[in-house]
């Protein structure tokens, strides 16, 4: 049952304390005197309750949304409200923030309180005065205490006052050790005692005066004074006596100082900076003896005259300004010792094999980041478009000329253990890349120096090296016009020692590694005497050939043996480092070369072995310096082979089979360039042509028989290292084999032959031997001159036994190169089958017989390995590949108003979205009762200003009656008195 | 009739006929001689009495100055051709020997049959200026023939005894210059669709003819009436038909293929409306043997269709164009001819055979031929087998024997390879049979030049593909066989006991020297995710694409140089210093079988 209202309104003010026993009101005056806890903050407590109870108890304050289906365990928000209280506390809000803006409107200017809280509406009056007082107490506590006089406060430290310490000796914070800082200073006790510290009232004992009497501040200060006089004297003494020390030692240092080599390092100074050249070498050495003399003679006067000591201070002085102004010494690499060096090559060789590995499997180019050591390694690698440096090879520290020159410089050094490098073979060495500036300068000093040896140039020796006959030659043919030609000069006089350097790097390239290094001074006698004698009848300058015609113009005259070193000459005196359009020069020389030795290789009677080997190595070294300009004349080459090529095809004139020249070529590609990679610029389009030479041309006589064994050893020779299969090889090899058996060895059907090679529809009688004599015939070598020959001279059966014996013999080297191969018995079942049928020909002799036999028996004992050795193919030995399935999602607890959006994005902007509607619908809510709220605040104001005035003129109106209502009373009495005068 | 031809044929190898006085053919004569030629011509044209400068006209036809020859020619095609179309040269119905216009016009008529076979030797000389405007000559005269026949008998009518004498004149020339082949072949034979009508009829008749046999259709044509010479003509004649007739028949590209495309006439359209009239086949030739007119080859075929002109129904272009092939095919053929054949074979031969199958002897002969023939016939053997219902036992086994040793070194690779690839697209073949293929072409790939071999290696990654069975070829079981069990000599691939085998040539090939192949070969390493490769994309390569390929790709870094510097191009270094000391040289290593 529900109890009436009135009941439920006294339980719950009896519960609140508000009436009842324990009421405020219930007190007696006593009890409110003593000072029950009941005293403000119970009234407030009860405030609180009073108005909570009178909000619980309004029903009409309440509103209650009811809903159609209750759910247990849900709650909703917003079922019941209070509307009006709701609406109170926005009014309210807004009377503090918006009607106070409101009011100030339009208002400039007005005293603005900044009185703590006065502004804050949430603030009662209490709570702010407490607030304040709390505020002013804490910013005494802060301020305050630090010029508070009267208040006494113990420094402490670690928790003890440092009040009572007044003893620093005893603390022993330090000083005591250094005992030479702290000699002379004034004692620890004095310091104590008189200084800023001492004026302490607490004076120990010992400050008494020795009659008891404690002393005076005077006489205190004038013991300070003594004892600080005393030390100074002390100090003055002892400085004294170290000085006579020292000049003890000077005078005895007279007797020493020849040991010393002072003298020495002066004359040192006095020499010239710059180490002299070779040939200059005597007239230095004469002057620096002279220089020595003079030395040895002022010194000997010095001592004599006897002040030698002032004058030895004073030279010493000189000689140390001297030290502070000379050129500081350049930090200059350790001299490697010969180990470094070995082990040095030894990594760039295993550098070198690691990154032809990488590019035989196909891999990138680079060494990985690891071994290269970083970022700027690589850059270095590839340098820009507009870096100065980049004419030399950036592998140069691997393969190319900058190495050459580094080993040349340390041979030079073994060569000649007794002489120090000079200068300026070191800033060479040092820094190859050095600028222009530093290299300018060296020609300024090396004018200078060509000055002087002029000068003294009668005087020359003999004594010279004979390795620099080059030099002194041509330095005697500069001295004849030097003065006529200083530009011609300056270069020529660079490129000796350019020339030097080259000398020694091919002396290093012709010495295998391995080659003991007196060895290498052997040859190196031996071929700088060759050399020597060559350059009895050789000029020493040659132009730089613009053609063909030009470079054998320049070489017309000359032996076949000498043109290696004109070419060497003409490297050195163009050598692209000496300036920029040398290198230009030598990109069109390079080609000419690469023509020349086309040339060479048919013109001459014989094969010019000995030249090509020489030519073929400054190939090598353009080739590293040109980069890439010279792949693309290589390809260039090859181009128009390969359209001759296609022009012979097409025209069946010529077999299109290469001979002497192009084979000589395809030999030099091979030596220069990397031949294992997995894909080259320049070989793996000479391999094609290779290969369609093999594959594709008719073969008509022995001599493309030959030719195509020779690329068959070329390709050979190529894939020595990386073993890449080459079908075409074999198949001619075999094929050819087939074509020189003599007739009825073979069937004419083609079905009939082992294996699978390619036969081709080729007049076979030219090729075939005759069975006539044919026991008799030598086996011989095949010679690469035979290309020269004609055609007719070759038909004999000595070229063609060479030919057969040839074939097997790289047969043989090519069974042995493909031994690992899985298929290798497929690929030998042909050849094999050949062979087998060649063996048990009568007519041969027996050395060539013996030679098919044993190709074929070994070819059919590797074929055995191979067969036994090799598995069933697993090919495909990867994981095997993952069906993909598609499983549907389940969501648990899945509900319908959740979005379940798989794009985290999109479902995140959808939040957005409503969140934004949201805020916007509760602003516009808002804005909307704040206008209200404004227009009802205009209302009241101007309804406030009407009463007003209302009130104003009110009351005015009624003074103005009242006032005349008097006027009136006045005038009807006055009127009454008249009417009475009248009457009366 | 017959006599009458022979005459002629007589005539025109008439040595007697010989020069008249214009032995002399200097520059002045020639230029005299022409005068002379427009003074008769004009006479000619002016009075009748001068008719028998006509005959002079001829001999100056029979000169040996081309400029001579070619004003007397054209100089007498403007006398005749007026009397053509007038219809003065017409053979008079009743000749009777005292009608001297009869004997003049029969007179004429010799002339104009002088001059024609005159034209026909023309065609015959080396001369290109004079044998081009001499076949536009005779093709005029046919034209205007054919147009006055025509008026005579109300119906159309195509002078084919004139055509008849030049397709004799042009597949006999011994000299067939390019301008005259070119000339006949695209302005006339190819786009005239009367002509080339009646030149396959011809055509066929004279190789038939010169084969000494006829052919068995000809049994349905009306029995020429013309004595045909039996006996095979001598190996060099046919020879020289062979040539011109393939020359000729090798241009032919316009075909029809529907009847509408028929439109194009020489001798005008015979008027389809007028096709309900009766056509007679009767003679209005003004000779006695002028009855070689069209042969209504429609009687048995379209008896219950109304009558078209035959000219205007396709079949019968067809079947005279499948006679000229059947004739042609009977000669005997060069090879370069048999390959060109083979070439155009499917494409311009079968489809407009009435008759596809006749072929199939021919293309089963090629086939078995072997060689080059073989992969050529098989694009011909393809089509009748899969268009034309041709049953081949063995097709398989054929194929199979067609990878042969040089195989894979011939031109026609290429267009082999994308037709095997169309015979074993189905996944409907035995593994064992597949297995064979895919083998053999491995361990032909071993001794195939780069090219091929990236043919074959996607050919074989789609067969495996298609075939999971012989994905043993790849991946075997470690402890099965080791040894190769596949037989290469075995001849049926059913029997070489490629599946229980590996592919280890495929494996090997994946070393190749030429970094694409290797490359591609590795794919068989790969998972199989491939669907499969296109095969068109591999097929046209060649050493000079792979090598311009090469060269022209873009460079990037510089080309490596060798890690040791050259030591001696072939003569090492050491031993090059010792030689200078008088001692033995040695070679580098690996180039002891050379001295240099």
């Amino acid at each position: 049952m529900a109890k009436s209202a009135l009941y439920r309104l006294k339980s719950s003010l009896k519960e609140a304390g508000a009436i009842g026993p324990n009421s405020r009101a219930s007190l007696s005056k006593k009890d409110r005197k003593k000072g029950r806890p009941t005293a403000a903050s119970a009234k407030n407590d009860l405030n609180k309750k009073l108005a909570h109870i009178k909000e619980a108890m309004n029903p009409f304050e309440m509103k209650v949304t009811r809903q159609k289906y209750d759910i247990l365990g849900r709650k909703t928000k917003g079922v019941d409200g209070k509307p009006t209280l709701s609406k109170q506390v926005g009014e309210e809000n807004r009377r503090k923030t918006l009607l106070q803006e409101l009011q100030k409107k339009n208002k400039a200017g007005g005293v603005i309180d900044k009185r703590f809280g006065e502004d804050n509406p949430n603030m009662t009056p209490e709570e702010k005065m407490l607030e304040r007082f709390t505020r002013e107490k804490q910013s005494r506590a802060k301020g305050g205490a630090i010029f508070n006089l009267e208040e006494e406060s113990d420094l402490t430290h670690y928790g003890q006052s440092l009040a009572g310490l007044n003893d620093f000796d005893e603390d022993g914070l330090g000083y005591s050790d250094d005992d030479d800082e702290n000699r002379g200073a004034i004692g620890g006790d004095i310091v104590s005692h008189s200084h800023f510290g001492g004026f302490d009232e607490a004076t120990g004992p010992e400050e008494t005066h020795e009659d008891g009497r404690p002393k005076t501040k005077a006489e205190v200060m004038k013991e300070v004074i003594a004892k600080s006089k005393f030390h100074k004297h002390e100090r003055q003494k002892e400085k004294e006596e170290i000085d006579d020390i020292t000049k003890e030692l000077d005078d005895e240092l007279e007797g020493i100082r020849g040991l010393l080599g002072f003298a020495d390092q002066a004359a040192e100074e006095r020499r010239p900076k710059r180490a002299p050249l070779p040939s200059q070498k005597s007239t230095v050495n004469r002057a620096l003896d002279r220089i020595a003399d003079e030395e040895n003679e002022r010194q000997k006067q010095d001592r004599e005259s006897g002040i030698l000591d002032k004058d030895f201070d004073d030279s010493y002085d000189k000689h140390i300004r001297e030290l502070a102004f000379d050129r500081r010494a350049k930090p200059q690499d350790r001299l490697k010792t010969e180990e470094e060096i070995a082990q040095e090559e030894v990594e760039k060789l295993e550098k070198a094999e690691k990154a032809r590995k990488r590019r035989m499997d196909g891999l990138s180019d680079e060494v990985d980041p690891k071994e290269q050591g970083g970022f700027k390694k690589r850059r270095k690698a590839t340098p820009a478009a507009d870096d100065l440096d980049d004419d030399f090879a950036p592998e140069d520290d691997l393969f190319g000329l900058g190495t050459g020159m580094n080993v040349g410089e340390e041979e030079f050094k073994g060569v000649k253990p007794g002489r120090m490098p000079s200068k300026k073979r070191r800033t060479v060495k040092v820094d190859v890349d050095s600028d222009s500036e530093e290299a300018e300068e060296d020609d300024e000093e090396g004018d200078e120096e060509d000055g002087d040896e002029e000068e003294i140039s009668e005087e020359e020796d003999e004594d010279e090296e004979d390795d620099e006959e080059d030099d002194e030659e041509e330095g005697d043919s500069e001295d004849d016009f030097s003065d006529l030609d200083m530009t011609m000069e300056r270069p020529s006089k660079k490129s000796t020692t350019a020339e030097d350097e080259e000398d020694e790097d091919d002396v290093n390239d012709m010495s295998s590694a391995k080659a003991k290094k007196s060895a290498k001074s052997d040859k190196k006698t031996k071929v700088t005497a060759d050399a020597a004698a060559a350059a009895a009848e050789l000029p020493f300058t040659f132009p730089c050939p613009t053609s063909l015609g030009h470079f054998m113009t320049i070489i017309d005259g000359i032996d076949m043996k000498d043109v290696p070193t004109v070419v060497h000459r003409i490297r050195a005196l163009y050598h692209p480092k000496l300036s920029p359009q040398n290198k230009e020069k030598m990109q069109v020389f390079y080609p000419i070369l690469l023509d020349y030795i086309f040339q060479i290789s048919v013109s001459e009677t014989k094969f010019p072995t000995a030249a090509l080997n020489t030519l073929v190595r400054h190939i090598y070294a353009m080739t590293s310096q040109l980069g890439d300009h010279a792949t693309s004349c290589v390809l260039g080459f090859l181009e128009a082979f390969e359209s001759e090529l296609q022009m012979d095809l097409v025209s069946g004139a010529r077999s299109g089979f290469p001979m002497g020249d192009k084979l000589c070529f395809l030999r030099v590609l091979g030596q220069i360039y990397s031949t294992s990679d997995f894909q080259h610029q320049v070989i793996t389009p000479a391999q094609l042509l290779m290969s369609q030479y093999l594959g594709q041309c008719q073969v008509g006589s022995v001599k493309d028989i030959a030719s195509g064994l020779m690329l068959c050893n070329l390709f050979l020779d190529y894939q020595t290292l990386s073993k890449r299969v080459v079908p075409e090889a074999i198949n001619f090899l075999s094929s050819s084999l087939v074509y020189l058996a003599p007739k009825g060895t073979f069937s004419e059907d083609v079905l009939e032959l082992p294996g699978s090679f390619p036969i081709q529809d080729v007049n076979i009688s030219a090729l075939q031997m005759t069975t006539k004599g044919l026991k008799s015939v030598k086996v011989e070598r095949l010679s690469i001159d035979m290309f020269k020959l004609k055609d007719a001279s070759l038909e004999k059966n000595t070229y063609r036994v060479a030919a057969m014996s040839a074939a097997a013999d790289i047969l043989h080297k090519y069974a042995i190169l493909y031994a690992s191969m899985t298929a290798f018995s497929e690929m030998f079942q042909g050849p094999l089958g050949v062979l087998e049928k060649l063996v048990t020909v009568s007519d041969f002799s027996s050395s060539l017989k013996s030679q098919l036999t044993k190709t074929q028996d070994r070819i059919q004992k590797l074929q055995g390995f191979s067969t036994d050795s090799r598995t069933p193919l697993q090919m495909q030995a990867h994981k095997p590949v993952p069906i993909a399935s598609y499983v549907p999602k389940f969501e648990e607890g899945y509900s319908l108003d959740k979005h379940y959006d798989p794009d985290v994005e999109r479902s995140q902007a959808h939040k957005l979205e409503v969140q934004y509607k949201k805020e916007k619908k509760g602003a516009i809510r808002e804005l909307r009762k704040d206008a209200q709220f404004v227009a009802r605040e205009k209302l009241r104001v101007q309804r406030e200003k009407d009463t007003e005035y209302n009130a104003k003129i009110k009351g005015i109106m009624s003074g103005l009656e009242a006032d005349q209502g008097e006027k009136n009373a006045e005038a009807r009495m006055k009127k009454a008195k008249k009417m009475k005068g009248k009457r009366n | 009739m017959a006599v009458a031809k022979r005459n002629r044929s007589e005539t025109k190898v008439d040595p007697s006929v010989g020069h008249f006085a214009l032995g002399t053919s200097g520059a002045k004569n020639i230029k005299d001689a022409v005068e002379q030629i427009r003074l008769l011509e004009r006479q000619v044209a002016e009075s009748k009495t001068h008719l028998n400068n006509i005959v002079t006209l001829i001999q100056y036809c029979e000169d040996d100055s081309p400029k001579i020859i070619h004003a007397a020619m054209h100089a007498l095609f403007r006398v005749f051709s007026p009397m053509l179309s007038k219809g003065e040269l017409q053979k008079p119905k009743k000749a009777t020997a005292e009608d001297k216009k009869a004997t003049v016009t029969l007179w004429l008529r010799d002339n104009y049959v002088k001059y024609l076979n005159r034209m026909c030797a023309i065609l015959d000389l080396p001369e290109a200026g004079l044998q081009v405007p001499a076949l536009k000559i005779l093709l005029d005269l046919i034209k205007l023939e054919s147009a006055h026949l025509s008026t005579l008998s109300g119906s159309h009518h195509f002078a084919n005894d004139l055509y008849l004498n030049v397709v004799d004149a042009l597949l006999n020339c011994d000299n067939m210059s390019a301008p005259l082949l070119d000339e006949f072949t695209q302005k006339y034979f190819g786009f005239y669709d009367d002509l080339r009508f009646y030149f396959l009829k011809n055509a066929a008749q004279i190789i038939n003819a010169a084969l000494g046999s006829k052919p068995k259709k000809d049994n349905k044509t009306p029995q020429s009436k013309k004595q045909k010479t039996t006996g095979q003509a001598p190996p060099a004649k046919l020879a020289l038909i062979l040539g011109n007739a393939f020359a000729i028949m090798e241009t032919l590209k316009s075909m029809p293929t529907e009847a509408k495309e028929l439109d194009e006439f020489w001798t005008g359209n015979p008027d389809p409306n007028n096709e309900k009239k009766e056509y007679t086949g009767e003679s209005f030739g003004f000779s006695e043997d002028e009855d070689d007119t069209v042969e209504d080859l429609t009687k048995d075929t379209s008896a219950a269709h109304v009558k078209r002109h035959p000219l205007l129904t396709l079949f019968n272009h067809r079947r005279v164009f499948s006679d000229c092939w059947t004739a042609l095919l009977r000669l005997p053929f060069t090879a370069v001819i048999y390959k060109k054949t083979l070439l155009i074979v499917h494409k311009r031969i079968i489809p407009h055979l009435p008759q596809p199958t006749v072929l199939m002897d021919f293309l089963t002969d090629s086939y078995n031929a072997g060689g080059a023939i073989s992969l050529l016939a098989l694009k011909g053997l393809f089509v009748l087998i899969t268009e034309h219902n041709l049953d081949y036992p063995d097709f398989f086994q054929k194929l199979y024997m067609l990878f042969d040793r040089n195989l894979m070194h011939v031109k026609y690779r290429a267009r082999f390879f994308s037709q095997v690839d169309i015979f074993l697209s189905s996944p409907l073949l035995p593994a064992q049979l597949v297995a064979a293929f895919i083998k053999r072409m491995a361990r032909l790939g071993l001794s195939s030049p780069p090219a091929s071999i990236v043919i074959i290696i996607p050919f074989i990654y789609n067969l495996l593909k298609r075939h999971p069975t012989c994905m043993q070829l790849i991946h075997g079981k470690a402890d099965s066989e080791k040894n190769d069990s596949y037989d290469a000599l075995q001849d049926d691939p059913m029997k070489s006991n490629a599946l229980q085998s590996s592919l280890w040539e495929l494996q090997t090939l994946q070393n190749h020297v030429a970094p694409n192949v290797a490359t591609l070969a590795k794919i068989f390493n790969e998972q199989f995710t491939k669907p499969s490769y296109n095969l068109e994309d591999f097929l046209d390569h060649t050493y000079a694409t792979m090598f311009q390929n090469e060269i022209t790709k873009k460079r990037k870094g510089e080309a490596a140089i060798a890690v040791d510097a050259p030591k001696g191009l072939f003569v090492a270094t050491v031993e090059e210093t010792a030689e200078e000391e008088g001692e033995q040289d040695a070679v580098v290593p690996g180039w002891e079988s050379w001295s240099f």
